[in-house]
């Protein structure tokens, strides 16, 4: 644990294609608008490929899928890493090393990171710390490791998804669930900022790798019924370490887990006995966007935190793998 | 340490007359011969459904080596970092499938830098609080370039590359052959990417850009180690990768290293392997490391990042 890690400012950034459950059900893939509502709880997701690619060609070819869309993952990157930077009051030529996650990069060398770097005009170190959707518990446990003079004055996170564009349409429940999008972050040991780093973690179980998979040149598949149960018994039981152990209290504190779908996150809150006020989500309205959906909920939040408010961010997914972070507003 | 090579060696029958340097053979390749000879790889998607290994299946022969040498069993690991820039798939990440292949439950991702991978991954845990570092940490580097680069191509670039993976088991509790003296990584955001693996296509290399930065960088990296006293006297061995054997001898001999302990030769004769490169080279000669001599490691990556670690024996003063 570091208690000296402070984040500084928060970015966020998605697409503005929306596929809503009608698409969905028009795709004639067997599954309708209603379907999607009962299991999944999700009702729009934001994309970056155009919905008539889409219904043209169900994405049958993830390959043309990156010359159709009308973004890029640093693109969406870059956009919520400069929301970020001017939210902490600083320039990208002031941060010194930048991290990036990204499970759908149109390179895979030189790292996203890099390519957000040459973008920004960063001078920075810049390489890839990756585990997919828990990464924002892994940048920060991975960043609260080291000795804080170590660090950089400045450090700025980056997790950028387009899911989308490695999604199967011909597949009723992957094209149901995955959105775009991009969330960043500034981190320092140094200055204070709005939320101080109080507990972070990350584990990982990789016997159940294959639970989840993006292949590099095919899609996304998931063992769905497993992930889902796996998902919730990992939430609940980070979420009941933390109250024991820093005394949350749910009336006031405020829960955002991975943004995987809207129906088991109401079953966590359930659980956990977490009122709609204290649990914050965007899922409903972007869909699932991998690791970049959890810090783009407190991004979406910057502005309404209040002080001496404790965030728990409770995260899972590919690894399989899972972590945590309780911040709290100063 | 260990490393792992497939056993491929794609032998050209059309050598003697190409002419071109690259044109004998493509070492150590995963890919068949008979593939390479009737297709010429051509469509680098269709090469990884026909190798005969994969990344992760070289990654886990490494490991085995490493971990004998270590002397450490698979379940006293208690962190794998990996990097790999041809991976089956983008998720989950390359730890956590050689996680998977021993059977751990035990924090694993990557942290993917390509070419300075050796270095960054042994810099960050230097950085690292003593509690947060496992007693053990299991560091890999995999790659299988020769996938995502056509038989013509290959013929024309100025780097030989090749397919190998590295690996190597760390401890800031226990001694090992080597400990690292001294380390770091520099920023650069006039460096170019002197080489690119598309997602969906092949391997770019941008030789002038190479020419242009790869000696500056490496370069200054030498000129920092012995300028601040790092390396003893009597002279240092010297590993470096991802460039071409001129470039390299003429960094060699600009900081008079003597041609026996220039040990990037055997990168440039048998190939280079991207992340794990200067890994392999150290494995490979695991038993001349004995002999307490100091290792100078420059690395220089695509993006904008570079840095050297300096390498010592297990008794050096100030090991990290």
């Amino acid at each position: 644990m570091s208690p000296d890690l402070q984040i500084l400012g928060i970015g966020h950034y998605h697409p503005s294609e929306v596929i809503d459950n009608k698409f969905i059900e028009s795709l004639n893939v067997g599954t309708t608008a209603e379907w999607i509502i009962e299991k999944i709880g999700i009702e729009t997701r934001l994309s970056s490929l155009p919905l008539e690619y889409i219904r043209e060609t169900r994405n049958q070819d993830p390959r043309r899928a990156s010359e159709a869309a009308l973004e890029t993952p640093t693109d969406m990157g870059v956009k919520a890493a400069r929301m970020a930077l001017k939210r902490a009051g600083i320039e990208a030529s002031q941060v010194g090393l930048i991290l990036c996650d990204c499970c759908t990069p149109l390179q895979i060398y030189p790292s996203e990171s890099s390519r957000i770097a040459k973008a920004l005009g960063a001078n920075a170190v810049s390489y890839d710390v990756f585990t997919a959707c828990p990464a924002f518990a892994l940048h920060i446990r991975y960043l609260a490791n080291f000795e804080p003079e170590a660090l950089p004055e400045y450090v700025l996170c980056v997790c950028t998804n387009t899911l989308t564009q490695c999604v199967d349409y011909n597949d009723r429940t992957d094209g149901a669930i995955w959105g775009d999008g991009a969330a960043a972050w500034v981190l320092s040991a140094r200055h204070p900022g709005r939320l101080k780093v109080v507990a972070s973690s990350f584990m990982a179980d990789p016997t159940r790798c294959d639970a989840v998979v993006v292949d590099r040149h095919k899609f996304f598949h998931q063992d769905g019924r497993a992930v889902r149960d796996f998902s919730v018994r990992q939430t609940v039981r980070l979420l009941k370490e933390l109250e024991t152990r820093y005394s949350l209290d749910w009336s006031k504190d405020v829960f955002i887990g991975h943004q995987a779908n809207a129906t088991m996150l109401d079953q966590i809150c359930n659980n956990r006995e977490i009122g709609p006020d204290n649990h914050w989500q965007n899922v409903r309205t972007v869909g699932n966007q991998a690791g970049a959906g959890a810090p783009a909920v407190i991004s979406e939040h910057w502005e309404t935190i209040k002080v001496g408010q404790k965030i728990v961010v409770a995260v899972v997914g590919a690894g399989l793998s899972w972590g945590s972070v309780l911040l709290e507003a100063q | 340490m260990g490393s792992a090579y497939p056993s491929g060696l794609y032998l050209e029958s059309s050598a003697a007359s190409s002419g071109a340097s690259n044109a004998q053979f493509l070492p150590r390749t995963v890919l068949p011969a008979e593939y390479l000879q009737s297709t010429g790889n051509i469509d680098p998607l269709i090469a990884p459904t026909v190798a005969l290994e994969s990344p992760t299946d070289l990654a886990v022969r490494a490991v085995e080596q490493a971990l004998e040498r270590a002397g450490v069993k698979p379940e006293q690991l208690g962190l794998i970092i990996g990097d790999c820039l041809t991976p089956r798939e983008k998720t989950p990440s390359e730890a956590q499938r050689v996680g998977k292949r021993f059977g751990l439950k035990i924090p694993a991702y990557d942290v993917t830098c390509g070419t300075t991978a050796f270095v960054q991954h042994l810099h960050t845990l230097s950085q690292w609080r003593a509690e947060s570092v496992p007693e053990y940490v299991l560091l890999l580097s995999t790659n299988t370039p020769t996938e995502n680069i056509s038989v013509d191509q290959f013929r024309k670039l100025p780097i030989r590359f090749c397919d190998a993976a590295a690996a190597m088991v760390v401890s800031k509790q226990h001694q090992g052959r080597l400990s690292l003296v001294a380390s770091a990584v520099f920023p650069d955001s006039r460096g170019r990417n002197y080489i690119s693996i598309d997602t969906f296509g092949g391997l770019t290399l941008d030789a002038t850009a190479l020419d242009e930065h790869f000696a500056a960088y490496i370069d200054r990296s030498l000129a920092e180690v012995t300028g601040q006293g790092l390396v003893r006297e009597g002279g240092y061995r010297f590993v470096c990768a991802s460039a071409s054997g001129r470039v390299l001898n003429s960094i060699a001999n600009s900081f008079q290293i003597n041609a026996r302990e220039r040990w990037f030769e055997q990168l440039t004769t048998q190939g280079d392997s991207l992340g794990s490169s200067v890994g392999r080279v150290l494995a490979d000669r695991w038993e001349e490391l004995i002999e307490p001599k100091q290792i100078v490691v420059a690395v220089c990556g695509s993006g904008i990042s570079h840095g050297y670690a300096v390498l010592g024996g297990a008794n050096h003063e100030g090991r990290r």
